[in-house]
């Protein structure tokens, strides 16, 4: 592990088919800290993301996590590495209850025989899935849903957690919610890399931010460097 | 019109209808999990038929231990096919639409190489046998001990199966996978695993109720295109993926048979199931037993 980085990402580059969506990618997340990937719509974190989590074949580069190349790593065993995604779009399982949904989230051997203390934790922090814990995960509101999906990632007893648009189509109250949990995390030790198109949320919990463009890594810096920045600040933030 | 009213035919339709809920459950795993439309599903039911009748005919082993030996080789048959030719395609990168569109074909050649190698080993000739033929009484019905071993059997694994999907921690996966594949795979399903569990068990499934067809029925080769329609005809009513929908929709579709043959006639049996199919597909093609979705 180099420079304390739990994560680090080399020439990512590929895609979907013949479609090209990363030309190169390098990053890399500092352990216990928020790392931040921002950028427009199509600048290509889902597909980084769905890379990181084994569910996309980059064509080229390499994924080192905790020092160790995981390329090769199946998407099951990332997450019993404690590599965890919280998809963009929540997907959650509509037709099966909130309780079913997080059980889901300890299925992995390794989170399995912890799942009853992981319920209380994600009950105690999100106390409205409690109360919804026997209803259709398909029933509940965006911002349920994303609580819901956010707890089923912290079921699964993450190192990293990888959280693709949590604020996406959410109500500004609902945002808050999530942005202050993402805050409790990461305050309690969690290492996290979030992607946003809330530029400006995300720069502030952010020790270090990389600004993704037509899927390279255009700028980089602390998030409060960023935040300062001319260019992001009239590319992203409107200022 | 007495004999609508009367015990013997209602016992009758609880049998078929438990014995179509067994074999579409099978089917509906494997389409579930994979996607994948076995048109070979009802081969398998002819496979535990000809188990049952030469181990009962050269060995008198009772049929009720046949069934499991059926079973073990259907179960068999799936691991080969899982491991040797779909394990590949379904781990490689092509999408899923794909994949369901070339089983149709693969299963298709699948099915008539099965059938015409039995043909060769046993003839075409349809067989007979007689076992477990003893008349047992149950207040005014009266039914072969057979008929009433294969209700008590298919009911009974039926609802062992959804009692596993609903508490084991495997049954959970199953389901998950069987809503969301891109999801399970994201929470770390070991989707490889899952898949090969419920290839093996749909296979074994519709081998164990085949030995228990072939007691009653006449066995041949040919004699499991029938059931691969009635299987399809049974998730479509039940909701395809929707594995309790599906056993229940067996009972449905065992009583519809069973009162509207002895309202007309054994000949209009075909026209009845694929009617009911049409009737399905045109006013609810989410299935019958689907719950509707709200978002």
């Amino acid at each position: 592990m180099s420079g304390g980085a739990l994560l680090e990402v080399g020439g990512l580059a590929g895609g979907y088919g013949p479609l090209r969506v990363l030309h190169g990618v390098d990053f890399a997340v500092p352990a216990g800290r928020i790392a931040a990937l921002v950028g427009g719509n199509g600048a290509g974190k889902t597909t980084t993301m769905a890379m990181l989590a084994g569910l996309l074949a980059p064509s080229a580069g390499t994924i080192r996590y905790k020092g160790e190349a995981v390329d090769s790593w199946s998407p099951a065993q990332r997450v019993a590495a404690g590599l965890v995604l919280v998809p963009e779009g929540r997907l959650v399982f509509p037709d099966m209850t909130v309780e079913e949904n997080l059980r889901l989230g300890a299925i992995g051997r390794q989170a399995r025989p912890h799942t009853a203390e992981g319920l209380e934790t994600v009950y105690g922090r999100f106390p409205r899935l409690a109360e919804r814990r026997r209803q259709a995960a398909g029933t509940l509101s965006g911002g349920e849903q994303q609580m819901l999906a956010l707890g089923r990632g912290l079921m699964s007893r993450p190192h990293l957690l990888l959280l693709d648009e949590p604020s996406l189509g959410l109500a500004p109250v609902m945002v808050d919610l999530i942005f202050d949990a993402i805050g409790d995390l990461a305050g309690a030790g969690m290492t996290i890399l979030l992607s946003e198109q809330n530029v400006g949320l995300s720069l502030e919990l952010a020790e270090r931010a990389y600004v993704l463009e037509n899927g390279a890594i255009a700028l980089s810096g602390s998030g409060r460097d960023l935040l300062g920045n001319a260019e992001v600040q009239r590319a992203y933030l409107g200022l | 019109m007495e004999i609508l009213l009367s015990g013997q035919l209602l016992v009758a339709a609880l049998i078929i209808g438990s014995i179509y809920g067994l074999v579409a459950l099978g089917l509906n795993l494997i389409y579930g999990t994979m996607r994948l439309l076995n048109i070979a599903h009802g081969d398998l039911v002819m496979i535990g038929a000809y188990t049952g009748y030469w181990l009962f005919t050269l060995a008198a082993v009772s049929p009720v231990l046949a069934m499991l030996a059926a079973g073990a080789l259907a179960g068999l048959t799936g691991a080969a096919l899982y491991f040797g030719l779909f394990r590949r395609q379904l781990a490689g990168s092509q999408p899923i639409e794909r994949i369901e569109a070339n089983s149709l074909l693969i299963f298709f050649g699948i099915s008539i190489v099965i059938q015409n190698l039995t043909a060769l080993a046993f003839t075409a000739s349809p067989r007979t046998y007689q076992a477990l033929d003893t008349l047992v009484r149950i207040g005014e019905v009266s039914i072969a001990q057979s008929r009433l071993v294969a209700l008590a059997v298919c009911l009974g694994l039926s609802a062992a199966i959804v009692l596993f999907l609903r508490f084991s921690a495997l049954g959970l996966s199953i389901r998950a996978l069987i809503q969301h594949r891109t999801a399970s795979r994201i929470v770390g399903i070991d989707v490889d695993r899952v898949q090969a569990f419920s290839f093996v068990l749909g296979f074994a499934l519709a081998g164990l109720a085949g030995t228990l067809i072939g007691v009653t029925e006449q066995i041949s080769p040919f004699m499991g295109f029938p059931f691969t329609i009635v299987a399809f005809v049974v998730i479509i009513l039940g909701g395809l993926g929707n594995l309790a929908g599906g056993i229940a929709a067996g009972m449905v579709l065992g009583l519809i048979e069973t009162y509207g043959v002895a309202l007309t006639s054994a000949n209009l049996r075909s026209v009845l199931i694929y009617g009911v199919f049409i009737l399905v597909l045109v006013l609810r093609p989410e299935g019958l037993l689907q719950r509707r979705r709200l978002t």
